[in-house]
């Protein structure tokens, strides 16, 4: 049997154990096992599975993933997300669909600390949809909001999609967190732009709120959210200037984020533990699945599949557009299906060569591949960010009703989407000019 | 009561790695100082400590991702018995980890395996030993699991 026949039964194989609901690392590691076993020998398999899976966690560019999930949920426990919704809540309460509003651009905020989409909803959910459904909003665009703006999270610095997406391509971390500025400034306007225009169209889906905040309360509120400005100078200053590297940045944000907390009286024991408990399983989550999908890039390597689908693309000389549109299609089917890091891992060995022999920007199309990874988190059968913000409203808002909700949102990601692949410059600008 | 002492260890190396990083960060920066092996004991050190002993907690709370699209659709029965072999085949994938991880610590134990960090060779197999000490207690607690499967699957009740 040829080694690519091996590969490819290898994938099919992959299939049925998640199928199975084996766990994502352990499905993509066993897989890895028998095929390396196969194609190399029992030694080359063992050897494998042991060296390549310490390596890749003794990385330093992967040592910026735990301090970043730390600094968000430091920032989540100590209370510092809902001072910033409760300034946005103040201040943008009078525009059509206020609070929705405030959700999205709170959401952005936090996304500052936090690089985790699935945290961010899940946090945002408890803040803010109880508010917009005492005030009477449409569930749907209550809960929709709060499930779209999440994927805020993994685009805005810090992201740990993209950190992994740069270990895996071998491109630069700090180049591709500071790429993911523009897309998410534009989800943003775009989810700001959706949300006015159906409420401004039906103003029934989002009444306007009774609570008049005056001047000085609104002051008040904005100065006591100063938190977060400082985090985000913080990240965004240190990668930009290059002066610290993203490890450092995640570290410092975090020093900054304890620092800020105890000050103000918001961080106690508990909120520490509590905060530190999350980022151990979070990170071991993320990293048993890298941990496998290193490995199942390994066996896929050794079965040649990837050279195969670079030397079909040269020989039918498909160019960069038909490519991307392919790869798009490919990903919003299997983001359906799949959880966003383990879509992203299991792909990349396979497409990376094509990228070359098209002459793709490795960061250009890090951001392509994040921002559609997210949008799987939308899509169901398996949007993760559906069923968080449906089990975090504990019953409140039904599942099929923060789908209908989130399906307008999907609208305005085709909208920013096309913008990506039409100008790759407006993604590729900022990192090109910085140190 | 088992992951009490591993939470805690893992906690730790989170947070001395913060402060350790932040201050080779600022003396780099403002004292133009850097503070050699910085980037290996991150590496080696806290990294390995954090993500192998939060396999084995992320083990044992049953928190690692899976897909459920399938599961969601069997009859219970079936469903159990998906529940079964997927621990049962987790559990196997742990096992082989945890061997092979063995294999390779053994051997770089014997050439006394060390990392180059400038001023000192800094002795890293260590590390790999406690890195397979973690992937063994995540498969005590991958039987566990099994164990507890078959047993819910035996008096027809629960999910895993």
């Amino acid at each position: 049997m040829s080694s690519v026949a091996i590969g490819l039964i290898g994938m099919v194989g992959l299939v049925g154990l998640l199928a199975l609901r084996v766990h994502i690392g352990a499905a993509l590691g066993l897989t890895a096992v028998v095929g390396i076993f196969v194609l190399r020998g029992p030694t080359a398999a063992l050897s494998l599975l042991g060296e390549s899976s310490f390596d890749f966690v003794a990385h330093w560019s992967l040592s910026a993933v735990p301090m970043f999930i730390l600094m968000g949920s430091l920032a989540y426990h100590s209370g510092i997300t809902a001072v910033l919704f409760q300034a946005a809540r103040a201040w943008l309460s009078f525009l059509p669909g206020g609070l929705a509003l405030a959700t999205t651009c709170a959401s952005a905020g936090f996304a500052a600390a936090s690089g985790s989409s699935v945290a961010m909803a899940g946090a945002m959910s408890r803040l803010a949809v109880p508010e917009m459904l005492k005030a009477g909003y449409n569930k749907g665009l209550a809960a929709g909001v709060v499930a779209a703006s999440g994927t805020l999270g993994a685009l805005i610095p810090p992201s740990i999609p993209f950190i992994l997406y740069a270990v895996f391509m071998e491109a630069s971390v700090s180049k591709l967190l500071i790429a993911g500025i523009v897309p998410g400034l534009l989800t943003l306007g775009a989810y700001s732009a959706l949300i006015m225009l159906r409420v401004w169209r039906n103003p029934a889906l989002a009444p306007r709120v009774e609570t008049e905040f005056s001047f000085a309360e609104k002051r008040r509120l904005l100065s006591s959210a100063w938190p977060m400005p400082l985090i985000v100078l913080g990240i965004v200053g240190g990668l930009y200037s290059g002066v610290f590297t993203a490890t450092e940045v995640g570290a410092l944000g975090a020093v900054i984020t304890l620092v800020v907390a105890t000050a103000s009286g918001r961080m106690s024991l508990l909120t520490l533990r509590r905060a530190i408990q999350e980022t151990v399983i979070s990170t071991a989550t993320i990293f048993f699945i890298a941990i496998g999908a290193v490995l199942f890039s390994q066996f896929l390597t050794l079965s040649r599949i990837p050279m195969e689908i670079g030397m079909v693309i040269n020989v039918f000389g498909t160019n960069q557009l038909a490519f991307v549109l392919l790869v798009s299609v490919f990903y919003l089917i299997l983001g359906m299906f799949l959880d966003p890091i383990g879509l992203m891992l299991v792909t990349l060995p396979v497409l990376a060569p094509a990228l070359h022999a098209l002459d793709i920007d490795v960061i250009w199309f890090g951001v392509l591949v994040v921002k559609f990874v997210e949008i799987g988190l939308l899509t169901p059968p398996i949007g993760l960010n559906l069923y968080v913000v449906t089990a975090a409203l504990d019953g409140k808002v039904s599942f099929a009703q923060v789908v209908r909700g989130t399906s307008w949102f999907l609208a305005s990601e085709a909208v920013v989407v096309a913008i990506i692949i039409a100008f790759p410059a407006l993604i590729l600008w900022l990192p090109g000019i910085m140190n | 009561m088992l992951n009490q002492p591993f939470t805690w260890l893992a906690g730790a190396g989170i947070l001395l790695m913060m402060v350790h990083v932040v201050a080779a960060g600022l003396s780099r920066t403002l004292l133009q100082w850097s503070a050699l092996g910085t980037i290996e004991i991150v590496s080696y050190g806290y990294m390995v400590v954090i993500v192998f002993v939060g396999i084995f907690l992320a083990t044992l709370r049953r928190a690692h991702v899976r897909v459920d699209v399938v599961h969601m659709l069997l009859p219970k029965r079936a469903a159990r018995i998906c529940d079964s072999v997927s621990a049962t085949l987790s559990a196997g994938f742990l096992g082989l980890f945890a061997y092979a991880l063995a294999l390779v610590a053994y051997e770089k134990t014997l050439t006394n395996e060390t990392v180059d960090a400038i001023v000192v060779h800094l002795p890293i197999w260590p590390m790999r030993w406690v890195a397979c000490v973690g992937v063994v207690l995540s498969l005590c607690a991958a039987l566990w699991t099994v164990f507890d499967t078959a047993k819910l699957s035996s008096v027809g009740q629960g999910e895993v």
